[in-house]
């Protein structure tokens, strides 16, 4: 089986190395989330990426806190915590973050019907890309076809095949207008896919961006 | 890191104070974070550093590490007010390792193989990774300013990348 990652590691690596710094818009990451939990493979890099992050962090050059920062800190240490502790997902069977999102299990979701042994459902809006859960019955293609934009597709069950390699669960097929293709799924058993498309990556710090132009490291 | 965990140490705290905030203002500056944001910011991270010191995992990562991304998720937080999709890692979904080999090495010498690793870099790759870190670059952005082709700032980047990646291997 030939993963993604051993098929074009680049684009992958440059995803989550955007999960890792904080740059990637809410839907690629709930694509590189849900990955991670999948994926022990992907969980070692990206502990890499932010230790690469701890270690810019350990020798960056201190800039002076205002003075009464450290004793305004201090007096805080003993407020109550506000963090709304997060809401327990359905039972979806799903990885959480995706889960998070799904107002309750896969069977009851609204799914739209396209195709013999092709059906689909559009998650909530997210910033950054569109995404749905798409499910391919065993023994069926997707009809060929390319793509305006970047398509992220993550396997969540089953595996589908495209050309020579087979995409199995916790693997990631990345594909923009030059991909071409007709994925596969030669299994008896039905494939479940997270897609993301139009999900490029895109900077979180607008206003970051715009102080950044006036000042040169 | 233990003492304030364990004993709820403010000295330990302070110390750590000390050493990380200043350390943080920095690196919020460099990615283009106002000064007042950024004290801001330090102080909700450390904060969250308190009062989450428990859960601080010392084979997963090394404080400077963990702080890290504390920081970078407020930072998330305060620029968006959208909820990060995140690996939860108590999920009852989570694959596990098939090998043992997740705690192969400790943070500590992971770390150590990640300094090494970047110091190896060529200048110029690791002024790509930088600048991914510090300044949220997308990789047109990073070519107009350096005046660099996008192939050249893309390949850079993807050596970069690869080397860092290949060191992980032996992780």
């Amino acid at each position: 089986m030939v993963s993604l990652a051993q098929a074009t590691p680049t684009t992958g690596d440059e995803l989550l190395l955007a999960y890792a710094t904080g740059a990637l818009a809410e839907a690629p990451a709930l694509v590189v989330a849900t990955q991670l939990t999948l994926n022990p493979q992907r969980r070692r890099q990206l502990r890499a990426f932010e230790a690469v992050g701890g270690e810019l962090l350990a020798e960056i050059d201190p800039v002076a806190m205002a003075a009464p920062a450290k004793a305004a800190l201090l007096a805080r240490l003993d407020e109550p915590a506000v963090d709304a502790p997060a809401p327990t997902p359905p039972a979806t069977g799903l990885p959480a973050p995706l889960a998070a999102l799904l107002p309750g299990g896969l069977e009851q979701l609204p799914w739209r019907r396209r195709l013999r042994g092709l059906k689909d459902w559009d998650l909530p809006a997210l910033a950054g890309g569109k995404a749905r859960l798409m499910w391919v019955a065993g023994k069926t293609a997707i009809p060929r076809h390319t793509h305006a934009g970047m398509e992220l597709t993550l396997v969540l069950r089953g595996a589908y095949q495209d050309g020579a390699q087979t995409f199995a669960a916790g693997d990631l097929q990345l594909a923009d207008a030059a991909v071409d293709h007709s994925p596969l799924v030669t299994a008896l058993e039905p494939c479940l896919c997270l897609v993301v498309t139009d999900a490029p990556v895109r900077l979180t710090g607008r206003f970051g961006r715009l102080l950044n132009r006036f000042v040169r490291y | 890191m233990a003492r304030i965990a364990g004993a709820r140490d403010r000295a330990a705290f302070g110390l750590l104070f000390d050493h990380f905030a200043p350390r943080l203002k920095a690196f919020l500056l460099r990615q283009g974070t106002t000064a007042s944001t950024a004290e801001e910011l330090v102080q909700e991270a450390l904060l969250t550093v308190w009062r989450r010191a428990e859960s601080f995992d010392p084979a997963q990562a090394t404080v400077s590490t963990w702080i890290f991304t504390i920081a970078r998720n407020k930072r998330i937080d305060w620029l968006r007010r959208e909820r990060r999709p995140e690996l939860d890692p108590h999920d009852p979904m989570l694959v596990p390792e098939t090998t043992s080999a997740e705690h192969a090495l400790g943070a500590s010498e992971e770390a150590a193989l990640v300094r090494q690793a970047m110091l190896s870099l060529p200048v110029e790759q690791a002024e790509m990774i930088r600048m991914a870190y510090f300044e949220d670059k997308v990789h047109t952005t990073i070519a107009a300013e350096t005046g660099l082709p996008l192939g050249t700032v893309k390949s850079r980047l993807r050596l970069a990348l690869q080397r860092l990646g290949k060191l992980l291997q032996e992780v």
